[in-house]
């Protein structure tokens, strides 16, 4: 099963991460022909056409997205969002790493179709070499032309403003990264209204994610309905998927949606188990998804055949675990990171996470009790659906299918003795 | 802040089209200089951005880039996110703790290092992953930190 | 309306009504915690989820608007499930202390606890430690460990005060809220967010301990501190005020309180309270009966008499007050404006407290308001955020602690008058805004007549307020205690007196300190052959008069004071009065020979100034005439945050020493540094530099002791300074 390249085509050429590389390779071609020869309805209509969902996760239709906005004047802001902080995703930070032009691209190319003068790329604090990166990227573009004042000659005026986050999950939740950009704490804000309404400062914004933006250029170049024959009906195009954990080559693969199963990925792209192991599952979607386990593995990668599997496709991030790994630390350590990154608005998350972690943590170290998978049963139904933002579901998503699947697993570390624990542990 | 940041931070201030955009800059700027966020800073940054105290710490202390106490020369940031944990972050954790003879989130007492666990680095796919000064270094082993760790003591030693 | 239905009843309510309020209606309770009436929602603490038909989770009833059709229930298994979820997940970290908690019998969390949630709580891990019983500030105490991180304190601060020196430090689990490191929590607000903690982590200080919520009787109340007039309510046991608390009000304070109205009532119990009549025998001042003093005191003005004072009493008392001046003394003699005041009623037509905010345009004439009046100020700022425009003329900078134009000019009517006439951009906007609102600090005769230009200009929408007076100041001056058309105003009586003019003084619950020029009032008061003095406390004056008349205090008494937009607001007795001390309108009562009971004198009050109990809007009064001129250079501030007037045990930690404020230019010419200690002969105060004032100038702030020539004399040059050590 080969790779589809769109957005990585050209990302193994040396230098592509120069603007002089990456012209040569075809770069700012797609905005050239949409400053050029298209207005920017006509971008919001190739978008649409193209059926390209978003990849931050929640694949909501990019098009349907940009058409919210409401016409009356007010000035737009376009919000890219590269706060990657998904566990096991990391497809962005390749793309703004590596191939830094195309996200400028389209970033200007989208800020163009809706109307934004300024956008802007939201970096978490840790990506601070890309950070760099785009900068230097950014000035060499604008040395060109390509944004400022006076975009291509055209008269309009896009520019891009870097911004670097400060250690923060809950930062890539669209509202609490508008809240953070206004200098205030990453916590999300209440909906209605949305951000195509009232966003940055009050004012009607875009956010995407930074793959989803990155596919607006070959959406331009190719055109939206040869995008939308790649892929499915609904799962329209190309989609990054990370492979990490326990596999031998873990790497971000382009595939093309729905063409693919998850056993192709992992076995054929990602090169199978390590030496002498087995598969014991993956979290498909980035860590808050629930777990696929590999009787499922013949599950054709697009959102609708994974949500018909029990799962989500996400961020495309694929974590996977063989059978020497456990789910029960792998459960723990999925929670304290849940239990870290809560922002502490809502009563659910934010006690119901340390809750969870801490009964996850006895049952770890050997202090488990009978009952306490009753207790966490009914401390995922307390949160399940009912907090403020989609942390808290995210946070038992993996915990809830894996108490489904491998409940055995539990059962057994709170039967076994600590004395136990210590020794297999030495 | 020295004058070079102070300068920045004032051209901060205009640099967004909301003013309170700048808080979160400038306090990188000044963690940048100092390694944290002292507390004059605080009320500098403060005064800087027509804000009280109070309003700069609640947004500081969101945020885990920004420490309250100084730390070393060298931040060294062990990814313990799931992937970098199933590929042995644990490990290497483990292995700076001792060499170093510091804990969790503490500071050598030459103030050359500190190490702190996070979470993920969204460098998964080249687990496990450290951030030293916010540099990546991918698949890090024992080895390389440890030479990481010996070049830093003598390049400091040569300087002083 | 919008129809619903809501555990199968139907209700009808207004579009935009929440869920958890349409419930309400209909008499049913959802449990909230977050949710305040008077805050913005934030959905945060989940504990209000319902069931809404067709919609696939749970909603928050407190942010989910009610749409046409909807079904609602509040009674299903996962609505009933999740609220048991919410209230173990808040009890896990609780620390249960409630017996020893001020807050116990009046905390939400234990009222849901009982109502909603499970009776076990299968929490079996170590609770967190937190800061326990931290005094925050001089008022406000914080336990951490009792907070439920509602962040109705944080929304407060931020929202409606507009001071976040309450916030949210860390993170997730770890969330506190706290002050800033090293600093305390010194907003002149504080108090509220004592009271809307639906649990125990932020307790008041001078309550701590005091009582149990089933101890105490509350009684309606209305603050007496300023002309906003803050509805309010007294917890009261066995007769003694122990705690006052804000009562919602849509049209004046909505649901908050200042410092000084919330803790303002110190004096009432810890005085210094006069207690008996006294009348002077042989030079010494005794306690006499009512009879005698009464007989002192028509005998002492049976001269040429004269009256300050008043602001501070009922309505009802002023009324038989100036009844009594007129029929019964003679005199027209009368003055309320005691302090600095021009008038307490502006010309034109009287503004009120709601018109801040529909008002298109609000012009602030040298308002200070979070010295003045503070609690408009949230309502002010709510205005300017919705978009009206805000316009600050002053002499001094920075008036304001919310977004405005701030126009900075020697002469304030000039700038008015101007604007009035259709100069510049803000003169377009007045012109042609809906609505305009004038808000004025109520001093100087020229401004007055400004803005009696500004309503001749517009005389449909233009409304005006006086925000800078005492709390019954509209009240005094609607009750006719001005001078009469032969009659002297303050100074007037006061150089009368000095001369030698003036047979007798009635002085009525003032204070040596409001008056401007206390050198002044010496020199009256050492030629004056009768002072007599009506008033709560006890204090320089009342050693020096010659007949004391002791009064009840407003918690002691019934009565209304008229608030700055003319509405009479009733307060009610609650506390026990002490001694021998009388109402203040059965004193005035009895010097007109009426035997009349409490509502009999409101009667006639009613009748007689029927304007100030009418629902709609009243009439200005005349343009000023009188009242006290600052010399030039000298400008006078007032707050009710200053030492001095009505000295009070329990906000004397939240109030700043008493100061002088120079123009760098006077201080550098004076050779003053900040802080230089001024002895202004009686008192003393701190020199303080302030780049907002205009040049040359001096300011000071009413209640300062020592104020006049000494003070006046700053900014006039360099040789005439006083007694400056
Ligand atoms: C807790 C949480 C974390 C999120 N993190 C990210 C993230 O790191 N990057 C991202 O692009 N979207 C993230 N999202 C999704 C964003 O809210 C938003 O849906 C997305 O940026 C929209 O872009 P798209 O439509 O292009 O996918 C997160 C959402 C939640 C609830
Ligand atoms: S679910 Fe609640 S506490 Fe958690 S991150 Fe979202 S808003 Fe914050
Ligand atoms: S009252 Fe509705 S979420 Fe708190």
């Amino acid at each position: 099963m080969p790779e589809t390249r769109l957005l990585f085509k050209h990302i193994d050429v040396p230098g592509i991460d120069g603007i002089e590389v990456y012209e040569r390779a075809g770069g700012y071609r797609s905005l050239r022909k949409a400053v050029r020869e298209m207005s920017p309805d006509d971008v919001v209509r190739e978008v649409m056409t193209s059926n390209l969902r978003g990849r931050g996760g929640a694949g909501f239709p990019t098009g349907r997205k940009w058409s919210f906005l409401p016409k009356d004047g007010r000035t737009r802001y376009l919000v890219c969002n590269g706060d990657e902080s998904e566990p096991g995703t990391c497809k962005d930070q390749e793309i703004i790493y590596r191939h830094p032009h195309l996200l400028i691209e389209g970033v200007l190319t989208s800020a163009y179709a809706i109307g934004a003068e300024q956008a802007f790329i939201y970096l978490r604090g840790e990506f601070k070499g890309g950070y760099l990166t785009l900068r230097r990227a950014i000035a060499e573009a604008r040395a060109k032309g390509y944004l400022g004042d006076d975009v291509l000659g055209s008269g309009r005026r896009i520019d891009i403003r870097l911004y670097l986050g400060a250690g923060a999950y809950i930062c890539g939740e669209e509202t609490a990264q508008l809240e953070s950009l206004e200098g205030r704490r990453g916590m999300p804000r209440l909906k209605p209204p949305f951000p195509a309404t009232a966003g940055l400062y009050g004012m009607p914004t875009v956010v995407n994610n930074v793959e989803t933006l990155a596919a607006v250029v070959p959406i331009v170049e190719m055109g939206g309905q040869e995008y939308a024959k790649l892929g499915t009906k609904e799962s329209a195009g190309t989609k990054l998927f990370s492979v990490s954990g326990n596999v031998r080559r873990p790497g971000n693969y382009e595939v093309e949606l729905g063409k693919v199963t998850m056993g192709e990925l992992l076995h054929d792209l990602a090169g199978g188990p390590p030496e002498g192991r087995r598969f014991k599952a993956v979290i498909p979607g980035g860590s808050s998804v629930p777990f696929l386990p590999p009787d499922k593995f013949d599950t054709p990668l697009d959102y609708e055949s994974l949500r018909a599997a029990g799962t989500m496709l996400g961020s495309g991030g694929v974590i996977v675990l063989d059978d020497q790994a456990s789910i029960v630390d792998a459960s723990l350590r999925l929670m304290e990171f849940y239990r870290h990154e809560s922002c502490g608005k809502c009563t659910p998350c934010r006690e119901g996470t340390m809750w969870l972690e801490q009964a996850l943590g006895r049952i770890v170290s050997g202090e488990g009790r009978q009952g306490d998978l009753k207790t966490i049963e009914g401390l995922i139904a307390h949160i399940d659906g009912q907090t403020f933002c989609p942390l808290g579901d995210a946070a038992i998503a993996a915990l809830g299918s894996a108490l489904r699947l491998f409940r055995g697993e539990f059962e057994e570390r709170i039967a076994t003795p600590q004395r136990q624990l210590a020794e297999v542990a030495q | 802040m020295n004058q070079e940041h102070l300068a920045e931070a004032k051209s901060l201030l205009t640099a967004f089209p909301g003013k309170s955009s700048a808080l979160i800059p400038i306090l990188h700027l000044v963690e940048d200089e100092f390694g944290y966020i002292p507390q004059e800073e605080v009320d500098a940054v403060a005064g800087l951005m027509g804000v009280t105290a109070a309003y700069v710490e609640a947004v500081l202390s969101f945020y885990t880039l920004f420490h309250r106490q100084p730390t070393g020369k060298y931040l060294i940031q062990v990814c313990r996110g799931l992937s970098c944990h199933l590929r042995g972050a644990d490990r290497l954790a483990r292995f700076l703790y001792e060499e170093l003879g510091v804990q969790r989130g503490g500071t050598t007492d030459d103030g050359l290092f500190t190490v702190e666990e996070v979470e993920c680095l969204a460098l998964c796919k080249d687990a496990p992953v450290v951030q030293v000064n916010l540099e990546y270094r991918p698949r890090a082993t024992q080895e390389e930190l440890g030479r990481l760790i010996a070049e830093s003591r003598q390049e400091v030693a040569r300087h002083a | 309306m919008i129809s619903l239905t809501i555990d199968g009843r139907a209700v009808q309510v207004e579009p935009g009504t929440l869920i958890l309020n349409a419930a309400r209606q209909a008499g049913i309770e959802i449990p909230v915690f977050c949710y305040h009436p008077r805050l913005a929602p934030v959905g945060a603490c989940r504990m209000c989820l319902v069931r809404v038909d067709k919609m696939p989770k749970l909603v928050p009833a407190c942010t989910t608007p009610v749409a046409e059709g909807m079904v609602v229930r509040t009674d299903t298994d996962d609505a009933l499930q999740s609220h048991e979820g919410v209230m173990d997940f808040l009890l896990s970290t609780h620390p249960l202390d409630c017996p020893i908690c001020d807050a116990g019998g009046e905390c939400e969390l234990q009222d849901n606890a009982m109502r909603y949630g499970s009776n076990q709580s299968r929490f079996a891990e170590p609770k967190r430690h937190l800061k326990k019983a931290t005094e925050l500030g001089p008022m406000v105490e914080l336990d951490q460990e009792r907070c439920i991180l509602c962040l109705r304190c944080i929304r407060f601060m931020r929202e409606e005060a507009g001071d976040p020196a309450l916030t949210l430090h860390d993170r997730g689990n770890d969330t506190v809220v706290d002050v800033a490191e090293g600093r305390t929590f010194d907003s002149i607000f504080a108090g509220n967010t004592v009271q809307i903690c639906p649990v125990g982590a932020l307790t008041s200080r001078p309550y701590r301990f005091k009582a149990r919520p089933w101890d105490l009787d509350m009684v309606d109340s209305i603050c007496p501190h300023c002309p906003v007039g803050c509805h309010m309510s007294l917890s009261l046991r066995h007769g003694d005020v122990l705690r006052i608390q804000s009562r919602d009000s849509d049209d004046v304070n909505w649901a908050w309180l200042c410092d000084r109205g919330r803790f303002g009532y110190g004096f009432v119990h810890q005085g210094p309270r006069l207690t008996r009549p006294l009348a002077r025998r042989d030079g010494q001042l005794v306690p006499v009966d009512w009879p005698e003093a009464i007989a002192a005191l028509r005998k002492g003005l049976a001269g040429t008499a004269g009256a300050l004072g008043g602001a501070r009493i009922s309505l009802e008392a002023q009324y038989l007050l100036r009844r009594w001046l007129r029929e019964g003394v003679g005199t027209d003699h009368v003055d309320h404006r005691v302090q600095p005041l021009t008038a307490a009623i502006p010309p034109g037509q009287v503004g009120r407290i709601d018109d801040i905010d529909q008002a298109d345009l609000i012009v602030a004439l040298e308002v200070e308001l979070l010295q003045e009046a503070p609690v408009l100020a949230i309502r002010l700022r709510h205005s300017v955020e919705a978009g009206h425009k805000l316009v600050s003329i002053s002499r001094r900078k920075g008036m304001l602690d919310m977004p405005h134009e701030e126009i900075e000019t020697e002469d304030v009517a000039r700038a008015l008058l101007d604007l009035v006439r259709g100069g510049g951009e803000l003169g377009e906007t007045f012109l042609h805004a809906g609505k305009v609102l004038i808000l004025w600090n109520g001093r100087g005769r020229e401004i007055g007549d400004a803005i009696a230009e500004a309503h001749r200009r517009r005389p449909g929408d233009t409304y005006a307020m006086v925000v800078g007076s005492l709390g019954n100041s509209y009240g005094a001056e609607a009750a006719g205690l001005v001078p009469g058309p032969s009659g002297l105003d303050t100074r007037g009586m006061l150089e009368a007196a000095a001369q030698g003019e003036l047979d007798g003084l009635l002085v009525v619950a003032q204070d040596r300190r409001d008056f401007p020029d206390q050198e002044l009032l010496r020199a009256a008061l050492s030629r004056v052959p009768f002072l007599a003095v009506a008033g709560f406390l006890q204090s320089d004056l009342t050693a020096q008069a010659d007949v004391v008349l002791p009064l009840a205090a407003w918690v002691e008494a019934d009565g209304h004071f008229v608030n700055m937009e003319g509405r009479a607001q009733r307060y009610f007795a609650g506390a026990s009065r002490p001694g021998e001390v009388w109402e203040d309108w059965r004193l005035f009562a009895h010097l007109l020979d009426y035997d009349w009971d409490y509502d009999h004198v409101l009667e006639a009050v009613r009748r007689d100034l029927p304007d100030l109990f009418a629902a709609d809007r009243r009439t200005g009064g005349p343009s000023p005439q009188g009242g006290y001129a600052a010399p030039p250079g000298v400008i006078v501030g007032a707050s009710i945050f200053h030492k001095g007037v009505m000295p009070d045990p329990l906000v004397q930690a939240i109030v700043p020493p008493p100061r002088v404020f120079l123009a760098p230019d006077r201080a550098e010419a004076l050779a003053l540094p900040e802080g230089h200690i001024l002895d202004l002969g009686p008192g003393k105060a701190e020199v303080g530099i302030s780049p907002e004032l205009p040049a040359g100038s001096v300011m000071w702030r009413i209640g300062l002791e020592g104020a006049g020539h000494a003070v006046d004399r700053l900014a006039a040059g360099p040789g005439l300074v006083g007694k400056v050590k």
